[in-house]
């Protein structure tokens, strides 16, 4: 009821960043929101490389960027996708598109 | 905008399609049975906001309102030329007394809880984000449906093979809307508890249970809290177990000839269990078994039931035929059933698994229903409900031994909650085995007249 209360004012991405949703790493929530405000529109799909993939991180990624294809950690990037490194450095050769907390929006070479 | 907001806009939404059902439910339940009425209007004006999602994108119209009032206008019209004239003969009983009171509140408590658990914050569970959300998201971002979510590798996470029900419902409640917010969205639920309260309080009532059994029963169910928590809010159980129960009512009424809107009632719970879950054809075929051996002793309806039920199924798989073809269940080595030898170790670490898992609460709860089991007297529709969740529950703790994953993951992860969807279906069953022992009747007849 006080969560309720409290959170009832914010917006809808600070009270997801509060849920259970997020619990399993919040920080990787914030860096995906981040992402997915700095995505441009006509982005095909989008990459993501973190050092600590688990299921909870891919079904995560692929509900808050959706409709927006997400991989993670796959083995190639897909043409013309972009990518996101979280808590990772970019990879030689990627062009920071954007820095996010946590990371950065790259597009591979 | 702020929670509140969007809150109650979600609740007009609501209560339009609730609205718009309680008009056409005119032609679904005989006059007299309100808390029917509005349950089953409820289920009509949620299928016409979703059937309108998946409508628009086949007629290339902007989805939203004007599909919507479309379709809501043309099922309305339809419903007043078949409307019921007959009217349902309630038993008044007495006056509602001081243990009636007692039972309003803690029902009204248990409505409250639900609704604080559902609505505390964003649905969340792993199965909303990867299953129901995603593509009810990805529906309403695209405004119609990419292959890719039935064609990907990548997103097999997501069951390609799952029903669509769900999802287009979130994409309809997002174009009314006007935007994604799936925190308010979530007030689906506490909505469809309170449909489910008032399928079970009416149905038993008209089957001529007392009103403090049939309102204790409801107020229990409310408290159900493996079915009503927030992990269960945007997964596909707490739909299901309203289309069951409704599935069941419903199938119990045109075995026993209630009213000449049983075999409609008996349509729509097919509609809306096929189009859940992947199991609601399963317990759609098992109302067929349970209809065609009531038929044994009772003359001349396993036809038409069988047509009320295959019908409205076949539509739905039809449907979903179009728009992803046929995938398979992709969780289930089917093969398993030609190999007894590797099957049956498979079956005995399913139960064994489950036994393990349950907790003692659950223990004194499958006491406490063996008693209720044991004192209730044999009623037909009772018998009928009980083993159509009978049905349910073989399958729900079989099913695993055939899981790709393993049967021991999958009790693990889905049994229980599945499971706890039988909870209406069950308490309509003991309840209205319990009816004769409070004095009231077990009519079998929902109206004086037989009008089929």
């Amino acid at each position: 009821m006080n969560f309720l209360a409290r959170s009832a004012s914010r917006e809808l991405a600070t009270r997801r960043l509060e849920g259970s949703g997020t619990a399993f790493d919040r920080n990787f929530f914030l860096f995906l929101e981040s992402a997915r405000r700095r995505l441009p529109r006509d982005t095909r799909g989008l990459a993501i490389f973190t050092p600590r993939a688990t299921t909870e991180s891919l079904y995560l990624a692929s509900y808050q960027l959706a409709p927006v294809p997400v991989l993670v950690d796959p083995a190639r990037v897909p043409p013309r996708w972009l990518g996101a490194v979280y808590g990772l450095s970019p990879p030689p050769g990627w062009r920071i598109v954007a820095r996010l907390p946590g990371g950065a929006l790259v597009d591979p070479p | 905008m702020g929670f509140a907001g969007s809150l109650a806009e979600v609740a007009a939404i609501l209560l339009v399609a609730a609205a718009v059902g309680w008009a056409g439910a005119g032609a679904l339940v005989p006059r007299g049975v309100p808390a029917e009425r509005l349950a089953w209007g409820f289920a009509a004006g949620l299928a016409i906001l979703t059937a309108s999602v998946p409508l628009a994108f086949a007629l290339r119209m902007p989805p939203g309102w004007l599909p919507f009032v479309l379709l809501a206008a043309l099922t309305v019209s339809l419903a007043r030329l078949l409307r019921i004239r007959e009217s349902a003969s309630v038993e008044k009983g007495p006056s509602p007394g001081a243990l009636t009171w007692v039972f309003l509140v803690a029902l009204a408590a248990g409505v409250a809880l639900y609704g604080l658990r559902a609505l505390t914050e964003p649905m969340w569970a792993n199965d909303y984000l990867a299953i129901w959300g995603l593509k009810g998201k990805t529906f309403f971002a695209e405004g119609g449906v990419p292959q890719r979510l039935f064609q990907w590798r990548s997103l097999s996470f997501s069951h390609p093979e799952y029903p669509l029900g769900l999802p287009f419902l979130y994409a309809g409640i997002g174009f009314l809307l006007g935007r994604w917010d799936d925190h308010a969205m979530a007030l689906v639920f506490p909505f469809v508890q309170v449909a489910t309260l008032l399928a079970l309080f009416g149905w038993l009532r008209r089957r001529g249970a007392a009103w403090p059994l049939a309102l204790g029963v409801s107020a229990l169910l409310s408290h159900f809290e493996p079915l009503y928590r927030g992990f269960t809010t945007g997964m596909a159980e707490v739909p299901l177990s309203f289309g069951l129960l409704l599935l069941g009512t419903s199938l119990c009424d045109q075995v026993d000839r209630t009213d000449r809107g049983a075999s409609r009632r008996l349509g729509l719970a097919s509609l809306v269990c096929a189009g859940t879950k992947n199991e609601g054809l399963f317990f759609v075929a098992a109302a067929l078994v349970v209809a065609a051996l009531s038929a044994l002793s009772r003359k001349g309806l396993a036809a038409r039931a069988a047509a009320a039920l295959a019908l409205p199924a076949a539509l739905v798989v039809a449907a979903h035929r179009l728009i992803r073809r046929s995938l398979p269940l992709r969780d289930f080595d089917f093969t398993l059933l030609r190999k007894p030898e590797a099957l049956l170790p498979r079956v005995g670490e399913s139960l064994a698994t489950a036994i393990h898992e349950i907790p003692l609460a659950a223990w004194i709860g499958l006491a406490a229903l063996a008693v209720l089991l044991a004192v209730g007297r044999p009623v037909p529709a009772g018998e009928r409900l009980l083993a159509l969740a009978a049905c349910g529950l073989g399958a729900y703790l079989l099913l695993p031994s055939l899981a790709v994953a393993g049967p021991a993951w999958l009790v693990r992860t889905a049994s229980f909650r599945t499971i706890a969807a039988l909870a209406p279906l069950a308490a309509a069953g003991l309840a209205v085995r319990l009816a004769p022992l409070f004095g009231t009747r077990d009519t079998g007849q929902g109206t004086g007249e037989v009008g089929l």
